[in-house]
């Protein structure tokens, strides 16, 4: 009864004919949104990045794959990214593996598959086949090679490091213009930026500082690099010079450090006690030999 | 004692000597739970490394290092107290010689445990012992540690041995064959001659003379391990003397918890008395009044003529946001709650003693996590690339269960040895005239 006039009062409400038409498409809307709730998820966007990075000899490819939520760029880690070098007739597998922490993942090139064309060019590729969570995403560089050197010359008692570079053409070379270099010192933490400078016709000479710290013997890990350049990538050469000033290191005045040799008097004092404690171990036991004939 | 008490008090541990009761069984099923638990949590360990714990660049020891402290704090204390109570025959005492012994011995068998699970390669464990260098302190923590475990349980067989030739002859347990052919063996062919007397007295003689300077050294040697170092907190002068007081203040707490028990699952009401806990808890009572005369000269010296660091490692104590809490509910539970309830007669009961004595258990493990995280998360110098995460130690589900399967080894290792022997030495107060009660401290005086 009371039921009855509770649904004769909710009927009895302006606007009803509305309310009943619009009720099958809330229903609608609720249940797909209680389905969305407990469907799965679409599979996130994969932003991915590939570098080349070449370091003295050796030659890299840096694959990096990101997603966003709220706006947020997120690593994601732990899945496998594939590299290739292509051509237009063919492809090659250079490596893969799994990415970092840092969604990263660095492969050292192998010199006898990584192959460069007649006119120095080579195209590499990432690839990532994506799961339920992730779409599969890919990215490809094209590299021109260079090679970089590096010395250090004394003019006028200046030190001056020249920096040449060219472009690897088959059998032959190019010199390359207008690419800016960068100079650092290899530091504990990161490289100290030292100057840079634009190579012109294949080199550049650039004015070193003579009031660097170096280590004990005045040793510094001098760095040429191009960065991030749209046709070398990241190339880098470095070379160990002696230019820095000598770092006086200053023992501290306590030079112990627990793992390190204790002072003799203190070695000799711990052993007498641990000989002492175990002779009074063995004259105690040596007090059961036997017991059960006494 | 008669001869007919001590067979009642024998016949009080039928079980589990002739066989485990069903309580054992039950105890000893959840220990064995709690163990595999910290297996499955070592396994993570090993498969995944230090990652799955909350140790991190800058705080590298956590609640494995606190557990180490812990319970080597346990194990030297029982040495030093089993050492004591014996040389000093009080004959009050005798009862609870074992207990201290016990836990002695487990306290020596579990800490060192944690100390591997700091070790991020254990597969190279042996190199400990392959490439130790006997010039470096480190070394000689090893070496004092593995000197007190082999001595305190060559003690403990030591003081048992009367009691397995006890129980080799007695008709009081029915015991199993094989356990008696035990006893047998265990027993040396003891039978109470006068020369075996005296020789069993003289070798228990020498060990508990040894055990104490040993225990003392070897604690000590660990608090040095902290005190040499220069870092905020550790570099301390009292570090070594703080860390005995503490050993033995923990010690007496856990003599108290187990006495209780004991007292409860073996109606030991006439040989663990109202007395006997009143006793102890007035060496709780002065432990706590020394334990709070360190904790204040420890922290009014840093805090008198502070550097920038020792100022930084200092705020943490007094933040709420830091350890604040945790400074307060250690000096709580380890001083306010024992000196209120120990000094007021009223309060004073077994039970309440007892219920002192855990939450001073408690309070001395936050005061090892108090010596330990937070010096860590103090460095000297910042480094690049700081995570908080390097910054604030976090223990992980990983560590707690590691923690709680320790505990539990340790309580295991003490059931286990209460199948082999009675937790009060029998043979000891057989030959005494009566059970010696301590009497109350009033009379002592008169």
């Amino acid at each position: 009864m009371i039921k009855w006039k509770i649904r004769r009062q909710i009927t009895a409400l302006p606007g009803e004919s509305l309310a009943i038409k619009m009720a099958p498409m809330v229903g609608l809307f609720f249940l797909i949104s209680i389905a969305s709730l407990f469907g799965q998820d679409e599979p996130q966007r994969v932003y991915m990045y590939l570098d080349y990075l070449q370091s003295n000899e050796n030659k890299y490819l840096i694959a990096e794959i990101k997603y966003r939520e709220d706006g947020t760029f997120y690593q994601i880690a732990d899945e496998e990214i594939s590299f290739w070098q292509t051509t237009d007739t063919s492809e090659l597998e250079l490596g893969r593996g799994k990415t970092e922490k840092n969604g990263k993942i660095k492969l050292l090139l192998d010199p006898q598959k990584a192959i460069w064309d007649t006119s120095g060019l080579a195209d590499f590729e990432a690839r990532y086949a994506g799961n339920e969570n992730f779409r599969s995403a890919g990215r490809s560089v094209t590299i021109k090679e260079i090679e970089l050197t590096l010395a250090g010359t004394v003019e006028d008692s200046i030190n001056t490091l020249q920096i040449s570079g060219v472009e690897k053409l088959a059998g032959d070379s190019k010199d390359i213009e207008e690419v800016e270099i960068g100079i650092f010192v290899k530091r504990l933490f990161s490289d100290l930026p030292i100057k840079q400078g634009d190579m012109e016709e294949g080199s550049l000479s650039i004015e070193f500082p003579s009031d660097l710290p170096g280590d004990e013997q005045g040793n510094l890990l001098v760095i040429a690099r191009i960065t991030e350049h749209d046709d070398f990538g990241t190339v880098e050469t470095s070379q160990n010079i002696q230019w820095g000033v000598p770092a006086k290191i200053v023992r501290g005045e306590r030079p112990r450090a627990l793992w390190s040799r204790a002072p003799i008097w203190i070695i000799f004092a711990v052993s007498a006690v641990f000989l002492a404690a175990w002779f009074h171990y063995f004259l105690s036991i040596s007090k059961l030999f036997n017991l059960r004939k006494l | 004692m008669e001869a007919s008490t001590f067979d009642q008090v024998l016949a009080k541990f039928k079980y589990p000597l002739s066989k485990p009761s069903r309580s054992w069984w039950l105890l000893m099923g959840a220990m064995l739970v709690l163990v595999a638990f910290g297996l499955v949590a070592l396994i993570q360990q090993i498969v995944h490394g230090h990652i799955v714990t909350g140790m991190r660049d800058h705080v590298v020891w956590g609640v494995f290092i606190v557990n180490f402290i812990f319970f080597l704090g346990i194990g030297y204390s029982g040495a030093i107290l089993a050492g004591i109570f014996h040389l000093t025959r009080l004959k009050w005492t005798k009862p609870i010689h074992r207990i201290v012994e016990l836990f002695a011995l487990a306290g020596l068998c579990v800490g060192p445990i944690f100390i591997f699970l700091c070790i991020g390669r254990l597969d190279r464990i042996f190199y400990i012992f392959t490439y130790a260098r006997i010039q470096s302190p480190i070394t000689w923590d090893v070496m004092a540690i593995m000197t007190n475990l082999i001595f305190i349980g060559t003690y403990l067989y030591i003081a048992h041995i009367r009691d397995f030739a006890k129980l080799r002859d007695t008709d009081v347990v029915e015991l199993p064959g094989w356990k008696k052919k035990l006893y047998a063996k265990l027993a040396l062919g003891y039978e109470g001659r006068p020369r075996q007397v005296e020789h069993l007295n003289r070798a228990q003689n020498i060990l508990a003379a040894t055990i104490i300077p040993t225990a003392i050294l070897a604690d000590s040697l660990l608090a040095w391990l902290f005190g040499m170092s220069l870092r905020p907190g550790w570099h301390s002068t009292l570090f070594a003397p703080e860390f005995i007081l503490v050993a033995i203040f923990s010690g007496v707490a856990l003599l108290i918890v187990m006495m209780w028990i004991y007292r409860r699952q073996y109606q030991l009401k006439d040989l663990f008395t109202d007395q006997h806990f009143y006793y102890l808890g007035y060496a709780l009572l002065l432990l706590s009044i020394g334990f709070a005369y360190f904790t204040f000269s420890e922290y009014i010296t840093e805090w008198y003529n502070v550097s920038e660091t020792h100022g930084r490692w200092l705020d943490k104590f007094v933040d709420f946001g830091e350890f604040g809490i945790m400074s307060l509910l250690t000096i709580f539970l380890a001083i306010v709650v024992p000196l209120i309830v120990l000094i007021v007669p009223r309060f004073r009961t077994p039970a309440s003693i007892t219920l002192v004595s855990v939450l001073v258990l408690i309070g001395l493990w936050l005061k090892r996590y108090l010596i330990i995280v937070p010096t860590l998360e103090t460095p000297y110098v910042p480094i690049q690339d700081m995570r908080m995460e390097y910054l604030h130690y976090q223990a992980t589900w990983v560590e707690w269960a590691l923690t709680l399967a320790g505990l539990a080894l340790g309580v295991i290792i003490i059931m286990l040895l209460n199948t082999l022997a009675p937790v009060v030495p029998v043979a000891d107060m057989e030959h005494d005239d009566e059970i010696v009660v301590p009497k109350p401290f009033y009379e002592t005086i008169k």
